[in-house]
Order: C-alpha cells, then structure tokens, then sequence
C-alpha cells in the first residue's frame, strides 16, 4: 500500500523541470518506442506513473532510473508532448538531491567537476594534442582577431580515437581559411551530459565557468564539431552564435573552397546522432556532405532519421559500464553491418567511441570500420 | 374473386441470377399455370426498358395481376408497384418473388435445385396474387396540434420549433417551473454556461411563442384516448396557489415561517413553502408546496389577492394530432453504503456536487468543512455486470471532467479520477487533456476490485488497485468523495396509458435507431430527449429538433397514409369471445355492441399489421390484408405441386 503525495508531484514540477509529468496519460508509447526497456520493467512509463502520484518510496526502489540514454525517442513519440526524457532527468535531479546517484554516474560528475572532463585526465593535459599535430592550430592568444572560437570538446581533446579527427578539422579550417581560435588549456565542459546525468546545479556551475572565459575573450561566435555541445550551446545557453563544423564544410564544398577530389569508392551507412536529429532536427546536413564525397554510395539502416537507434553515449554513459540489460552500441552496429555497408559514419564523436565498441563486440570489424565524416571528406580533399 | 391475367416477369439480374437458375426453364414451368397470361425473362427488369415492358403488358393484355421474380423486395418491390400504378393497375395486385438470394444465391452449386425452388416460389407468388384484393392506403387527418410532455430542455426546444411554423403546441410539465435537470447543473459543457442560463434564453424565446404554445405547469396528463392524428388527452392543472402578479413576492417568502429541505438543491439547503428553485425560475410567480404548507396565511398577508391558498386543480381536455414524450430522465441513486454513500458525511452524487459547487463562494465548503481534495467515482450505476444499467451513461465522464475544472478553477480543488474507463467522446476529448494538464490524477480500476472508501480522522480515504500503476495499491487521503452517477429511466404513468414500448434498459424505445431515431412503434407518438437513451443536452435538443421535424412532416401536410396490410374483422364469423383484444400489444381492437352481440372492430389508425390477433381468433375471423387465409393457403398448394422434369 502506498500513498499518493501531491507535494512531491509539485517538488518535481517547480524544483525538477518536470511540469508536464501530468501530461501523460499512460498510454505507453514511449515504453514501446524505448531502446532499453523490458517486458519486465515498463520503462520509461512505470517511472513517469510514480512521479504523477509522487511515490518517492517506489522511485527509489526502481533501477532504471539509469538506464536512460536520454536519446529523446520517448520525447518525439509521446502523443501528448510529456517530454518523458525530461522527466526522467528530473528523477535523476532528484536522485542526486537525495544523494543517491550510483558509483559510475558520481565517478562521471566527479571527474568532471574537478578535471573539467568526462575521463579525468587532468586538465592541464587538454591542450596536449595540439602541441603533437602536424599543423598550424590557433589561440585565443596567439590569434587576438578571430571570429569564429573552435570549442574542441573533451572528446576531441582526450580521446584517442577522436584526437586524429581534431587534426584533421584544423587542417580542414586552415585550408579554407577560417579566423579561429582555440581556448587550449582554459576551455572547459560544455555540461551538456552533466544536465542529462541530472546534476542541475554542476551543470550551472560549468556554464557560468565557461560563459566568463568566453567573456574574457570576446567570444561572440562558437564552432564546436561535437553536438553534445552543439545542442547545450544553441539551447541552453544565451546570446552565442553556435555552428557546426559540418556547416562550415559544406559551405566551403558549396562555394569551392574546398574541393573533394579523391574518389572513395565505399558503401557508406551514417549513423544519425540523437543531438544532431533528435534534439536539433538536423538529419540531412551530415548526409549532405557524404553525398558531396565522390564514389560514396549512400545506404540507410531500417531506423534512421527520426527513429534511429541511440548509440547509448549520452547522460555520461559514455565513459560508464551500462548499467541496464540491453546494450544499443552493439545492436546498432549489428544493424549498420546488416545493410552491407563498409563503412559505418558517424557526426559525434560519443557515437564514435561507443560504436567502435559495439563493432568489436559483435565481431563485425573486419566487415565494417566505423569513422567520422570529417576523416571522409580530409581523406577526399587532402588523401 | 380471383385474378386470372396475371403477368409473370424473369429477371436474370445479368447473370446474378441466371447464371444459377435457368430462367427460361422457369419461364417454361410457369407459363401455363392456372391464371397466367404472360411469362416472360429479361435481362434487368428493374431496367427502364423491362418497367416499360410490363407496363405495356398490362395496358395491352389487360392484366389484373403481376409476379416479378428478381431481387429482394427491399430493394425493387416500391419500383414496381409504381409501375402498376402507372400502367393504371392497382399497386397492391403485386408479388414480389426473390429469386435471387433465396435461389440463386443460396444454393449457387446446385443449379437443378436452386431452378426448381425458383419455380415453386414463382408458383406461390402467382397463387398468391391471384386471390390478391385492390387496397387502398388509409388516410388520416392531422390538424396541426400537438401536445409535448416535460418541459425541460428537450421538451422546451421542440416546442419553439414547432411553434415558429404556427402549429399549436400544449406543453405539459409536472413541476411548478420549467427548465428539468440542466437547470441543476452548474457550467455545463460544450459551451461553459449555467445550467439556468441555457434554460432563461429559452424562457426568452418561449415568451416571444405565447400564442402558440400554451404552457402548463403543475400539471399531469390524466388519460389519453384515440389515435394518431386524433388523441384526447385530459390533464390537471394542479394549484400554484399564487394566482397573479405582486410586487412582494420576496417579502411573502421571507415572512413564511415553514422552511423544508429544498429538492432542487438535493436536500443540500432549506426552501420555504412558498418558493422559487432558484432566482430567475420560470413562470415567475413563486409557487406554494401545500404538503409543506400550514396555511398560516402570512403570504397572504403580504400578497393578498394574489395568493389563493384555496385554489383547486383544475380538469381540461386538449386534442393533439401527435403526442411528443420529453419525460427526461433521473440521476441513479446509489444505494446505501454503495461508495459510503449515506454512510460517511462527504460521500455525495455528481448532480450534489454541481449544486455545491453553484451555491459556494470563496471557499468550497460543505457541512461546515473546506474541501480541497475531492476524488470522483466513476461508473456508478452505468455498466454493471449484472443489475439492470448494462449501459453506459454518456455525459457522466465529460460532466466529470468538467465539473473537476470549475471545482480547480473556482477553489483550487485538488481532484483525483478513479475511473474505469474515460469516455469523453468526440469535442469532448479536450476536456480530459485538460485536466490532464491542469495537474488532475487519474486512476483506473477494474470492475472486479472496485474502490473502496473508507474515513480515517476527518479525511476519507479512497483505495483503489490502480492499473496504471501496475496493479499498485494506492491510498487517496480526500476530503470529498463525489460519485458520477448514471442516468436512470424516469418512471412515470403517461408512458403506460400509451403502451410505448421500452427497450431492455427501461428507456422508452425508437422504432430504429437508424433509420426512424425519433418515432416509436406508437402511430404519431415520438420522443426527445433523455428519455430516450442516456444523452446530454446537446444530443438531447438535436433529437428534440428533429421530433420537431418529423411532427411537421404530418402536421403541415394536414393528413398522413398509412399501409393498407391492417387486419380486418368478417362480423359474420365473430363470436366475440375477445381473445383477439387481449392479444393485441397495441390495443387496435375492441369488442362493441352490436344489436346487442358483441363483435370485435378494428381501429384502423393504430393497428400494426402484426397478425396476432388473426392468428389467435379461433373462428378465422380476423384476415391481415394483403396475406389473407385464402392467400397463404393458395400460396402453399402452389408450392407443394410437383414440378416436372
Ligand atoms: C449532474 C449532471 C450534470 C450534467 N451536466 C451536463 C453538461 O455539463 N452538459 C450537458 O450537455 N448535459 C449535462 N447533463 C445532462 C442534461 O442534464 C440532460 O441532457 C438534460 O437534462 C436532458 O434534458 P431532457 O429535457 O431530455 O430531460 P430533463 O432535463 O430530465 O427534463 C424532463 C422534464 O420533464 C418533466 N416530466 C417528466 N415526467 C413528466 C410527466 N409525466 N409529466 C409532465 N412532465 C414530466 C420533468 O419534470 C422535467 O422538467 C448533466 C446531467 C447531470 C445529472
Ligand atoms: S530517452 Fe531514450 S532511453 Fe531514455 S526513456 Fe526515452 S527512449 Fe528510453
Ligand atoms: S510519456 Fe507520453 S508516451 Fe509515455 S506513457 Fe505518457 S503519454 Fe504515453
Ligand atoms: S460516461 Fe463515463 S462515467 Fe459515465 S457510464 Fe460511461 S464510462 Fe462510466
Ligand atoms: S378473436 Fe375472433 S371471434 Fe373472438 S372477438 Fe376477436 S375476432 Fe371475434
């Protein structure tokens, strides 16, 4: 037996964000469209039911509350706009008010709270990469005038993987003749995945950061290549310009500046990332560019667009060991190496490490090699 | 007398059915049957070529009796009888033979069998015709009067309308004030308005019609005789015991000393003997509740002459061509301890809580108590398993909802649905994504583990296995519990003195729901409104418009035609025992004195058709024109004639 409590409803529509709990009507849409919900768990719908009759004790005995990816096919699915993703940040938010996030999500927030990154490398190590690449890459110091500030992002900056593409967007930028610059060792997280982790007040810590170095410098115009920060920069934050490097390539593509000679004569299959379609609606600027790539020959996976699987990086997931039943990396790289496609390209470069993940997982790396768009089009124009 | 050209017609309905049948064999084995003139096949006879051709037939040959065999009559039988009328043959000299479903159709891999059906229902068809008789439709009258019983809001707008086209329209309403039970309500949907406010723009509009709707209230029909186009009903006029106009009406009211609980309230407050329901009440004078009464004469004191405390009912006859039931419906009331009704204090019915919700200000309080969570119980007294409201009430989960949203906005009442499920059909649809919205908490329960209430301190406490969470159980602390009760059949004597017929649920019933909505098996009696069926005001003046419509059809004519297959009585044969009068549901037959036998009559307006009473009259009496004794017989012999090879 439980009891319905009322305040805690309204708690978590003036405290938590979530003022449209009451929207939903449980039809269950959003459980049926969830990647990783289970007969047995009624995910994400059981929780959104608990917060309508605000049953704390329930909330807290329910795991899932980690399991969301925060990939938003709940949200573009729901027939009465509950916004079930939101809500279940807002049970994340109060999760953590309570002190009850789980060791892997305060390992994420720590990390990022004290070395400005997802991993915890320490800080000063951020600008590292660009001391070992091969070309010319400006600062806000070294280069006073620019107009555009190349946000880098923590991916970019630190992982392995996705270092490489940095380089690459560089020489990219360079080659039209962009006027950038980048903050080096002062930039810091955008938060995007600290707010989807449910960590409100952190995330508000790190804009404010972040909003007094880009004062500092007098940025006004902001190229980021991830759309994590693509979509907290555009949305969340205030008075910025925010494009992304994919937009300045095709452009350049558009106005010859930059020119695709090099033929890649490879089945490409892009794997649309759920900030860039999802959260911003954007589907065919990404596949726009693969097609300006000669040779490639662009295929779809059964769910694109709209419904294209999440590679399951969000919400800090990215560096965490999963803790729900279904693992979305692995079965979307099965369905990408489904279509027959050689190369499975992606616009994120979350999406990059968690799919290159789940191609070794299911064996299907000798089949298909996953990559970012960027590499494609530096491999067409300078390969 | 028999009929001895008849022509016989052979459609092949383009193969439907001559690719089955063989229609010239048919053709072949009828054609020399006793009274056949002509046997002929074509390829469509519903066709204008084969009207024509037997048209022609019958002006040539002189025909006095046709068969078609085809299709079902339903689709072809008027056709052709107007080609009889046309050809100057009397239309009722018909049969119409379906050899399509009944032969061709049914038995389609059996050609030789599927033939030889054919020929014999053909051979019925022409034994049949050839003892047909010329009949004629019958012809009744209809002055353009008519009287509509209830004058709540149904009965009201049927009246207006008929009114507008000059018929004479006598409203009779057993209450002292007009207006029935949305004048209960507070803001009713679609539109938002009181309940009152609906009623007073009609009170409007009824003023503008007073010469032609005579309107009484306090009255109650006391018989009715006759028939369509010419029943005589006689009312009374109970006494209002206010008689005229008087500028001290509220200073009568203030200054009578008797006060009882006023049912227009639901026993929720106190009325005096001499009262209005509410402020703007139609007819404006005040009325007297003599059962409540002591005749202490202090209104009259106020009031003089315009109070008759001695006032006696009064008898009139009226005549009406056609009788209108707008007889509404009552609000189910739950049993005893049903939900804790009349069990715990703050346990009360939806119409309760539109009364509470119209009289409070400020606050909602009840019983000295201020409520601010209120649960709603769904269903109560509609869909039951067993027990006789199998249906559902309609207008309960949207005047719900809509009553939860005035309680939310008027006194920021928290509410919580505990439904089985939600019904806000059609428009209504937004009502619940409002609510929705407005933060109201719907629960569903399944009929097998209904809620159960319970009072801990001053809170009740609802329980409820909610299936939206999961089979959960859940504990809902409220300070009111209001049940959405159905809407039940009114009970009232009229109905009885007219034999209407209801339908399983106790509702008076349509002829068919489709394709005659508003008229029941009575002749000339129709029904508007609730009584009806479960229905809200706006299903309920759209069906009060159209019993305005239908009405007009007859009255604005000045007569109306019935169909001629009604029985009649051979007065040699009679005896008159009367087992026919007993068997007639209708009541179309009567026994009079004859000489000084006793010999049954037929009236003729008001019988069906059905046969019964033929069937029943022991002395082979009573014929049903059109399938007479002589007829079915024939038609039978014919049948069973062997068929050659
Ligand atoms: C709590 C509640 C809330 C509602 N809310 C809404 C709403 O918000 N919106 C909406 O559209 N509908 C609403 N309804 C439905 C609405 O009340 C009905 O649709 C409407 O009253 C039907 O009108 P009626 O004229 O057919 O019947 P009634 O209103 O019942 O009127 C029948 C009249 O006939 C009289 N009468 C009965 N028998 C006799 C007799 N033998 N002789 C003479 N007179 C007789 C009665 O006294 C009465 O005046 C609500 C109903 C209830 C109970
Ligand atoms: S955002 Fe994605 S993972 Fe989270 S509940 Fe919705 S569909 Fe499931
Ligand atoms: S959140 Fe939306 S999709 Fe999910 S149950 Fe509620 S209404 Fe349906
Ligand atoms: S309208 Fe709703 S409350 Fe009324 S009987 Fe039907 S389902 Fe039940
Ligand atoms: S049942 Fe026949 S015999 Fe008897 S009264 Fe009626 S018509 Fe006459």
């Amino acid at each position: 037996m439980v009891k319905v409590n009322l305040e805690l409803v309204e708690i978590f529509k003036e405290e938590f964000g979530a003022e449209t709990v009451t929207e939903c009507f449980n039809c269950g849409n959003c459980t049926a469209i969830c990647p990783v919900s289970t007969v047995d768990h009624l995910f994400p719908r059981r929780l959104i039911r608990y917060v309508q009759l605000g049953l704390e004790e329930k909330l807290l005995e329910a795991p899932e509350t980690w399991w969301c990816l925060t990939c938003r096919q709940c949200t573009v699915t729901c027939p009465r706009q509950a916004y079930p993703t939101e809500l279940m940040v807002a049970i994340r938010k109060d999760a953590i008010e309570s002190g009850r996030a789980p060791p892997h999500i305060r390992d994420f927030l720590t990390n990022i709270q004290k070395q400005k990154n997802p991993w915890g490398v320490g800080k000063f190590k951020r600008d590292q990469w660009v001391k070992k690449a091969n070309v010319e890459v400006p600062t806000v110091k070294t280069n006073q005038e620019f107009e555009w500030l190349w946000f880098v992002d923590c991916a970019h900056s630190f992982d392995n993987r996705n270092v490489p593409v940095s380089n690459m967007i560089a020489e990219i930028l360079n080659h039209i003749g962009i006027n950038y610059a980048i903050l080096g060792r002062e930039e810091g997280c955008c938060g995007n995945d600290v707010r989807r982790a449910g960590e409100e007040g952190l995330f508000q810590l790190l804009k404010e950061e972040n909003e007094k170095t880009f004062g500092k410098y007098g940025v006004e115009k902001i190229l980021v290549a991830s759309p994590h920060c693509y979509n907290t920069f555009k949305n969340e934050y205030d008075g910025y310009e925010v494009k992304l490097v994919l937009e300045v390539i095709l452009d350049a593509i558009k106005s010859g500046k930059l020119e695709l000679k090099k033929p890649i004569e490879k089945k490409v299959v892009y794997h649309d990332s759920c900030f860039l379609g999802r959260y911003n609606d954007i589907y065919e600027l990404p596949r726009e560019v693969l097609r300006a790539i000669p040779g490639i020959e662009l295929v779809e996976m059964p769910r694109s667009y709209q419904q294209a699987l999440c590679c399951g990086g969000g919400g800090g997931l990215v560096v965490s060991e999963y803790p729900g039943e279904i693992r979305v990396n692995n079965e979307r790289a099965k369905e990408a190496a489904e279509t027959g496609a050689d190369i499975l390209a992606v616009a994120c470069p979350f999406c990059m490490i968690m799919l290159e993940d789940g191609v070794k997982a299911e064996k299907v790396d000798d089949k298909i090699e996953v990559k970012d768009i960027i590499e494609l089009v530096w491999e067409s124009a300078f390969g | 007398m028999v009929n001895d050209k008849i022509g016989v017609y052979v459609c092949h309905c383009g193969g439907n059915i001559s690719d089955v049948v063989d229609v010239y064999k048919v053709v072949k084995a009828v054609q020399n049957f006793p009274n056949v003139a002509v046997a002929k096949e074509f390829m469509f006879m519903c066709s204008d070529q084969g009207q024509q051709m037997i048209e022609d037939d019958i002006k040539e040959l002189g025909l006095n009796g046709v068969v078609v065999a085809s299709c079902s009559p339903h689709l072809h039988e008027t056709t052709f009888r107007k080609v009889l009328a046309r050809a100057g043959l009397n239309p009722f000299l018909f049969e119409h033979i379906n050899i399509r479903e009944h032969a061709a159709w049914a038995h389609k891999h059996d050609p030789e069998g599927a033939t030889e059906k054919a020929i014999r229902l053909v051979r019925s068809g022409i034994a049949k015709v050839s003892k047909a008789r010329a009949l004629e439709s019958i012809r009744i009258d209809m002055p353009p009067q008519i009287l509509i019983i209830g004058a709540g809001i149904a009965g009201i707008r049927s009246a207006l309308d008929l009114a507008k086209l000059g018929i004479e329209v006598h409203l009779v309403e057993q209450l002292p004030f007009v207006g029935g039970r949305i004048a209960q309500g507070y803001g009713a949907y679609p539109s938002g308005k009181i309940g009152t406010e609906l009623i007073d723009e009609l009170v409007e509009e009824l003023k503008k019609e007073k010469s032609n709707i005579h309107l009484y209230t306090n009255a109650e029909v006391v018989s009715i005789e006759g028939f369509i186009g010419n029943f005589e009903v006689e009312i009374q006029i109970n006494p209002r015991y206010v008689v005229k106009e008087c500028d001290k009406f509220d200073e009568a009211i203030e200054k009578c000393p008797i006060e009882v609980l006023d049912e227009f309230n639901y026993g929720m407050t106190k009325r005096k003997a001499i009262y209005y329901p509410y402020p703007n009440a139609y007819p404006e004078l005040p009325a007297i509740d003599m059962n409540a009464c002591n005749k202490c004469g202090e209104c009259v004191n106020v009031c003089g002459d315009a109070i008759d405390l001695d006032q006696k009912p009064e008898r009139k006859k009226i005549k009406a061509s056609i009788i209108t039931f707008a007889t509404g419906f009552d609000p189910y009331e739950p049993k005893e301890g049903e939900y804790g009704y009349k069990q715990f204090d703050n346990v009360v019915t939806l119409p309760q809580f539109e009364r509470l919700l119209a009289l409070s200000n400020g606050k909602l309080e009840y019983k000295g108590k201020e409520i601010k969570d209120v649960a709603f119980i769904y269903c109560v007294g509609s869909r039951e398993r067993e027990g006789e409201h199998k249906y559902c009430s309609r207008y309960c989960c949207t005047a719900t909802i809509n009553a939860a949203l005035a309680a939310n906005q008027k006194f920021g009442v928290r509410t919580f649905h505990v439904y089985r499920d939600i019904r806000t059909y059609g428009k209504y649809e937004t009502y619940y994504e409002e609510a929705s919205k407005n933060g109201a908490v719907f629960l569903k329960f399944s009929p097998d583990e209904p809620p159960e209430i319970t009072q801990s301190g001053d809170k009740l406490i609802v329980k409820v296995k909610d299936q939206l969470t999961f089979g959960e159980e859940i504990e809902i602390p409220v300070d009111m519990v209001v049940l959405s009760v159905g809407m039940v059949p009114r009970k009232t004597e009229v109905v009885s003195m007219l034999r209407v017929p209801y339908s399983m649920d106790g509702f008076l019933q349509e002829v068919h729901p489709k394709l005659r909505p508003v008229e029941t098996a009575i002749g000339g009696v129709l029904i508007a409104g609730a009584c009806q069926a479960p229905k809200d005001t706006v299903e309920a003046t759209a069906s009060a418009s159209a019993t305005a419509a239908k009405a007009s059809t007859y009255l604005l004519r000045g007569y109306t035609e019935l169909d001629p297959f009604i029985v009649e009585v051979d007065a040699e044969k009679c005896t008159g025992c009367g087992d026919c009068v007993e068997e007639c549901m209708f009541g179309s037959i009567e026994l009079k004195d004859v000489n000084g036998e006793k010999k049954a009559f037929v009236i003729e307006a008001t019988c069906r058709g059905c046969g019964a009473c033929a069937g029943i009259c022991p002395e082979e009496a009573i014929n049903l024109r059109g399938y007479t004794y002589d007829q079915l017989r024939a038609q039978i012999d014919a049948m069973l004639e062997e068929v050659e090879e």
